[in-house]
């Protein structure tokens, strides 16, 4: 339990001692008095506690007698005193309890065969606990409901004014979006200014709330919590590997829950650093792709027809022999294979060991590559280092956080809410450098607007703001002198006057960003897609390794550079070898040493020779030019990803052989010869690797549907139809086999800890490659002065959540370009007038959005629709080190045009 | 100490294991060796008498290392006081002698035993099913691990439709 | 010389074996023969198989074979709270629907440790003593015509229909009740309900004589039912034979005197007990069951206390059902009870009650939750089928339904 003062956990404060029931109890001065006693095991029953936020004292059921006190004395607001004599039992307080409970009661309709909170209600608890049979003077509220919000609904008669929502969304959300409002006689719960309710739609106070006053629309009336089965399993859009409780009846996903709940209300405080276990509304709410009617239930082959359906065996009799002719005819390196990060572990291994076993070809890819290998590799390579350096307690109690080029409350919620806790509970000092106001950066103690595009300038001169204001780690330069001296060099030779302009602020801002990285004791550095998904992406991390390994911070513990993974399992794609130049274990394909033990365990000689490797755009160019004839997309839609500058409508169409294996009929099932359908996340066994490298149980939740199969059994079958037996008759036992040749790897949640080496790289290769990440950045063409840039909104994430009909409602297409009102006023572009975007690729028409927390200058539309297609505007920059793709951000042209026919542009 | 329980334990020291008494029952568990000797001896001693067989059920503890849990309560007319006597058995050898010898009306009520828990009489003079099907190929179905809904033989019955 | 009539007559009748001029008389070859009886039987009581081995027409084994009806019971008691199994209680023996519940109620209140209040002590004995007449009627109604006598099967079943509907005024069913509940019973008296008692109370005596007239004066009754189906009184403690087949053979065991629970104790009355052990004292048994049964309802129904129905244990028992729609507390304490059940404490018990039909017992194994561990039914048909065979063996085919009808077999308890 939490012995902490009721607000900062590491404030000091003097030891006590007092009396409960008898016992003496140590503790410190100022704690509740409620966590005191909970302390000793004896649990008081308390409807508006919640162990994630400070004590409410509005339900009066926690009460205790407290000598030299006449009445009872609510134990949760009461602060602990040295010397105080506390008696938790007896009679006259459990008659007090049932006074207060009868009191909430009698204001309380007789809803219970209605109530969606009906068999998970406190209320009924202790109702029932306490033995209450009648009420003496019953006057429910007759209030009606409250519908206004697009997927919350407010009960305001079962409401028993506890405070637990509004106290969630105020001190760990920091969202702050309910309030107290008396209307009607009565105190209501509402939106901020009795709105309708507009937020983030998390749902922790539909957690939280002990009685069914918090409904959510999609889960209405349709169950009784007895009636479904729920299955602990991880969420499958981002990274940050929540565990959920998908509750399901039949085949149906009826909601989720969450491990935050009311029930959960005792804890340690000091625990949540660690994750207070509430979701994001893409967990909680977007849940209808997993039961959608458009799923694909059997197998599709291309006929005259077009696509008809056929039964299994037929279409992976189809697959094996075509794929069997191919590599007869044109050996194996005709053939590759693409697979999406939402795939398991598991399926990750045995997807890779197909392609190099089975078919004997090394041009595989994941969807990691599209921006999380730019950060990977420039780890590895700097600091022998492969995922995130630091855990999510690490975030929280860091003194110093910079995130630059995330907006991580959009992208990685949960791990927002460490920056959030960090910023609340431990004071520490957040800079945030974007574009746009981003939520983060309302709350950061530092925010820094920096262009869009300039973060790798920002970098830059936060590289050059150390070294010049001598903020450099003696002990640690003195290590590598040489280096030191080089990187010195290299960065001198760089004028403030293009750092500043690229970056797009003050060389004074910089120099005290630089200032607060570097005293500070505990700093992490956090980046996102602005980084890593941008052109030097991969350079990037390598200035931020310069910068922490001159500050000191590189090998200090509690310290480190980490940078957000998009998908579920990039991290565990990459872990698994799923990348022409890795094998699992993240070990170098080059490794002799490495590719000879897996030769040895597969039993199998693996392909060698770089005409046998090709990552993403690698193996997109050679089906342009014909060498690859077949290719097996898991999971990905690269027509519906890539620019078509990009090349990938003609590299896809002149496939001979295209197999698309996916739980939908996505744009490039669409061209594909063989359509397979796969099942979701929740419907497997497996585990996904988080971004702090936990290895998470994903567990089956409901049976694939009909003909749908898990992608490892495919795989499987496959393999073993083209000769190389691959017998698993469940996916542990797959799970077997990794632990075999990666010993440890199921850390059950225990991940090692991340050590940097940089001492290597440091003393081979520092040297030579140090100047050329220090080069001034080109400028923009003069003619287009626009900046547009592609990202992540909440409610979506990638194409996935346009399948899901709740988060589809919450944030439809509009296929309108956002834009700052200054804008839209300089080019006096009204409600009615459409404009026209060019890039160097193209233009476009389309309608206009305001967005005022975006930069001046700057545009922004989301990547989850391609309706209008805005991605095809984008160039595609393939960087020479790591093969990443970058098209999220290109300079563009904005005029306004008159619309002679309004129905021609796209609403 | 009750004194039956008393006496029991005096006469059989290496089998006694426990005896509770809770709300006018008294239960004494012995050990599966002696269960036969111990039952013999109750429905012989005069003092005891116990002659009239009232039940003979099983309850399984699936988390135990000796899972089933077979129970014999036995009642004396004449003496008008009850008994009940029990013994565990592990899953992989779940064998309990048979006291039709004893008391006649042990057969049926050892038959449901078997039929429904699994577990085996020695010397029963026809072990067989007796409320399933003799060929029930599933199992048996009071044990924990045995679902609600069966494992699906009801399926195989072939339904008269409408229109058939 | 062509026989005559007269001389066939001399053939068929009136050969002597023995002389010498008398042709050798054909040997009777016999073998053992199986038939089987049933489950679709008029005779059976219920869907149960007999096979019988017969030598001519004398029985040499029988063996029933059970399971017709088995519904899986106790496995389904182990899904659902305490409450939630008293209608399962209802289907066992369908006859005497009243006396299961009765049984249950009593176990889980013993296990629980609540005590009834002496009014509801007081209903719930005069409705079984009832429910023992019902089902006394029914059992002389079809062993009657099963033995040939098929007017008292009218005249049984006419009475019957009197206290069917006093069960449907009071608790809406005549045949699957539901009337107790765990701490008292549902629903109180009427007045008109007394009335109606009173009033079956007088009118019913003349017609138990009027039973007792038509059989105990027909020869083929006597024949068929002295002598048959005897059971020792050893023979039978053995096999647990319990209610009116143990009370034939001379042993008076009855736990209404043995171990007194609801009123019993508050009226005078005495236990038959028969002297040979064969059919006809168990019918002389339950004849006389029926008269005492009458006599208790009249004496109860004179002390008949004021009071409450339920017992006032609000984490056990349920809320009237008038407040759950009205009153919010009572409704959640409805809900709380059937969703996850009351705490029952840990431990086991057996409480074995006198149906009509014998030793009705519970044993039920609790580990503290709102379901029971395991709820074992100590089914009196099924006991006494254990027996069948023994008391069948030696008798002929048509004793087989004498020997049903005396044990009084109901399948919904024998297989549960």
């Amino acid at each position: 339990m939490a012995l902490k003062p009721v607000t900062t956990p590491d404030v000091e404060a003097p030891s006590i001692e007092l009396t409960i029931d008898g016992q003496t109890v140590r503790t410190k001065a100022g704690v509740s008095l409620y966590d005191v006693i909970s302390e000793t095991g004896k649990i008081i029953p308390a409807m508006c506690y919640h162990y994630t936020f400070d004590p409410f004292g509005s339900c009066g059921m926690c009460l205790v007698m407290v000598e030299g006190k006449k009445a009872p004395v609510r134990s949760c607001t009461a602060k602990a005193e040295a010397g105080m004599v506390v008696r938790a039992d007896g009679d006259d307080l459990f008659a007090a309890r049932k006074k207060a409970v009868e009191k909430h009661l009698s204001i309380h309709p007789l809803d219970c065969p209605v109530c969606d909170a009906d068999g998970h209600c406190e209320l009924q608890d202790m109702a029932f606990q306490h033995g209450v049979t009648s009420l003496v003077n019953p006057r429910p509220k007759g209030l009606p409901e409250d519908r206004r919000s697009l997927v919350l609904d407010f009960n305001m008669n079962r409401c028993i004014l506890c405070g637990e929502c509004i106290n969630i969304c105020k001190d760990v959300q920091m969202i702050d979006a309910l309030q107290f409002f008396k209307k009607e006689g009565s105190t209501h719960v509402v939106a901020k200014g009795d709105n309708a309710l507009e937020c983030e739609f998390c749902g922790d106070c539909l957690a939280v709330c002990p009685v069914g006053a918090i409904t959510n629309k999609y889960s209405k009336y349709i169950y009784k919590p007895w009636q479904l089965k729920k299955t602990t399993t991880t969420c499958g859009y981002c990274a940050d590997g929540c565990q959920m409780q998908i509750e399901t009846s039949g085949r149906d996903v009826q909601r989720v829950t969450s491990p935050l709940s009311w029930k959960n209300k005792w804890g340690d405080r000091a625990d949540t650093v660690e994750g207070h276990g509430g979701l994001c509304v893409l967990g909680r709410f977007g849940f209808q792709y997993i039961d959608s009617k458009e799923r694909l239930s059997t197998p599709l082959v291309r006929t005259e027809e077009g696509l008809v359906p056929q039964p299994w065996y037929e279409a992976i009799h189809l697959v094996k022999d075509r794929l069997a002719a191919i590599k007869a005819e044109h050996g194996p390196n005709a053939i590759a294979g693409l697979i999406t990060a939402r795939c398991t572990n598991e399926e990750q291994y045995l997807f890779q060991k197909l392609m190099r076993a089975a078919i004997g070809t090394n041009q595989l890819d994941s969807s990691a590559r599209y921006g999380y290998v730019n950060f990977t590799r420039a780890m590895q390579h700097a600091a022998g280092v492969g995922r995130m350096m630091n855990n999510y307690a690490e975030i929280s109690k860091a003194k110093t956080l910079l995130l630059i080029g995330t907006d991580i409350t959009e992208t990685n919620p949960i791990t927002g809410l460490r920056v959030k806790e960090a910023l609340r509970v431990y004071g520490a000092k957040v800079v945030v450098a974007d574009s746009a106001v981003t939520n983060i950066a309302k709350l950061a103690s530092h925010p820094v607007p920096i262009n869009a595009g300039g973060e790798s300038g920002f970098i830059q001169g936060l590289v050059k703001a150390v070294l010049d204001e001598d903020l450099v780690d003696e002990a640690v330069i003195n290590a590598a002198p040489e280096a030191f001296a080089a990187l010195k060099q290299a960065v001198g030779r760089l004028p403030w006057e293009t750092i500043a302009s690229t970056a797009g602020t003050s060389r004074e801002s910089i120099v005290e960003v630089a200032h607060i990285y570097a005293e500070a004791p505990r700093a992490v550095i956090i980046c996102g897609e602005g980084v890593i998904r941008r052109v030097h992406g991969y350079e990037s991390i390598l200035r931020l390794v310069d910068l922490a390994w001159v500050t000191g911070k590189l090998t200090k513990p509690g310290c480190g550079i980490n940078a957000l993974p998009e998908e579920a399992n990039e991290q565990g794609a990459l872990d698994m070898g799923v990348a022409p130049e890795l094998l699992p274990g993240q070990m170098p394909y080059d490794d002799l040493e490495a590719r000879a033990k897996f030769e040895r365990a597969w039993n199998v000689h693996l392909p060698s020779g770089p005409q046998a490797s090709a990552d993403l755009m690698q193996i997109l160019e050679r089906c342009r030019s014909g060498q690859i004839k077949a290719l097996y997309l898991v999971g990905e839609n690269p027509l519906a990803t890539l620019p078509a500058g990009s090349g990938v409508r003609e590299a896809l169409e002149k496939v001979e052989f295209l197999i698309v294996q996916d739980p939908y009929l996505t744009e490039t099932g669409q061209l594909a010869h063989v359509v397979l359908p796969a099942s979701t996340s929740a419907e497997k066994d497996g585990t996904f690797t988080d971004v702090q490298g936990k290895v998470n149980r994903v567990r089956e939740a409901l049976e694939v549907n009909e003909n749908a199969r898990p992608d490892w059994e495919v795989f499987a079958a496959l393999g073993s139809l083209l000769g190389y037996p691959m017998d698993y008759d469940h996916s542990n036992a797959v799970q077997s086999e990794i632990l075999k040749v990666l010993p440890g790897y199921y850390n059950l949640g225990e991940p090692r800890p991340v050590i940097a080496r940089p001492e290597n790289y440091l003393s081979n290769g520092y040297i030579r490659e140090v100047a050329a990440r220090y080069q001034p950045e080109e400028g923009r063409p003069a003619d287009k002065p626009f900046t547009l840039v592609m990202g992540q909104v909440l409610y979506h994430h990638g194409k996935l959540s346009t399948r899901a009909s709740g988060l589809t409602q919450l944030y439809p297409n509009t296929g309108k370009l956002q834009m700052h009102p200054d804008d839209l006023a300089r080019l006096q572009v009204g409600e009615k007038d459409a404009v026209r975007i060019t890039s160097a690729r193209g233009s476009l028409e389309m309608w206009t959005q305001l967005n005022a927390n975006l930069a001046v200058g700057t545009c922004f539309f989301p990547e989850h629709f391609n309706e209008p297609a805005v991605k095809d505007l984008m160039d595609c920059v393939i960087d020479p080190h790591t093969g990443v793709p970058s098209f999220k951000l290109t300079q563009v042209s904005i005029e306004k045009i008159a619309v002679a026919e309004p129905e021609r542009i796209q609403r | 100490m009750h004194p039956t329980a008393a006496q029991i334990q005096e006469v059989f020291p290496d089998a006694f294991q426990t005896a509770v008494e809770w709300r006018g029952d008294l239960a004494i568990t012995v050990s599966r060796k002696r269960l036969h000797d111990v039952c013999r001896y109750v429905h012989d001693t005069p003092n005891l008498d116990f002659d009239y067989i009232v039940h003979v059920s099983s309850v399984d503890w699936p988390d135990d290392p000796e899972r089933f849990e077979v129970v014999y309560e036995a009642y004396s007319v004449c003496h008008r006081h009850r008994i009940r006597v029990k013994t565990r058995v592990p899953e992989d050898d779940c064998v309990v002698d048979s006291m039709t010898d004893i008391w006649k009306g042990a057969d049926f009520m050892e038959r449901e035993v078997f039929d429904m828990m699994g577990i085996r009489f020695r010397n029963h003079p026809n072990l067989t099913r007796i409320l399933m099907p003799d060929d029930y190929p599933e199992g048996y179905p009071l044990r924990k691990d045995f679902p609600l809904r069966g494992k699906g033989w009801r399926d195989t019955f072939t339904f008269i439709g409408e229109k058939s | 010389m062509k026989p005559t009539f007269e001389d066939q007559r001399e053939t068929i009748y009136h050969v002597d074996p023995a002389h010498p001029e008398n042709p050798a008389l054909p040997t009777l070859r016999t073998e053992e023969m199986m038939l089987n009886m049933g489950p679709q039987h008029p005779s059976t009581h219920g869907v149960l198989k007999v096979v019988l081995a017969l030598e001519g027409e004398r029985i040499v084994k029988a063996t029933p074979v059970l399971g017709f009806l088995h519904r899986g019971v106790e496995k389904l008691a182990e899904d659902g709270t305490y409450h939630q199994f008293i209608p399962h209680t209802d289907r066992l023996d369908y006859i005497c629907a009243m006396y299961n519940n009765f049984a249950y109620c009593r176990a889980v209140e013993k296990l629980v440790g609540i005590t009834v209040p002496p009014r509801a002590e007081y209903l719930r004995t005069i409705v079984a003593e009832v429910q023992r007449i019902i089902g006394h009627q029914f059992w002389l109604g079809t062993q009657a015509l099963d033995i040939g006598a098929m007017t008292v099967f009218f005249y049984a079943f006419r009475d019957r229909e009197i206290l069917l509907d006093f069960f449907d005024e009071l608790c809406g069913a005549r045949l699957t009740t539901s009337w107790y509940r765990i701490g008292g019973v549902e629903r109180d008296f009427t007045p008109e309900l007394v009335d109606t008692l009173r009033r079956f109370v007088e009118y019913f005596p003349p017609k138990i004589d009027e039973y007792v007239t038509f059989l105990e004066t027909n020869r083929i009754w006597l024949s068929r039912t002295k002598g048959v189906a005897v059971i020792s009184a050893e023979d039978a403690i053995s096999f647990g034979l319990s209610g009116p087949t143990l009370r034939g053979s001379g042993v008076d065991y009855d736990l209404r005197k043995f171990e007194p629970y609801g009123a019993y104790d508050q009226c005078e009355w005495s236990v038959p007990v028969g002297k040979n052990g064969d059919t006809y004292d168990r019918y002389w048994i339950r004849v006389e069951e029926m008269r005492q049964s009458l006599s208790m309802v009249r004496q109860l129904l004179e002390k008949l206390p004021d009071g409450p129905i339920m017992a006032d244990v609000p984490s056990v028992t349920l809320p009237p059902k008038e407040r759950v729609f009205n009153d919010l507390a009572s409704m959640i304490q409805q809900f709380k009870l059937f969703s996850t059940g009351f705490e029952a404490p840990r431990g086991e018990i057996y409480c074995g009650t006198e149906a009509a039909k014998g030793e009705l017992g519970f044993y039920i194994v609790s580990t503290g939750e709102g379901k029971p561990y395991r709820l074992k039914i100590r089914a009196p048909s099924f006991i006494h089928m254990g027996a069948f065979d023994h008391m069948a063996r030696g008798y002929m085919i048509a004793d087989v339904v004498t020997i049903f009808g005396t044990y009084d077999i109901v399948m919904g308890e024998c297989d549960r």
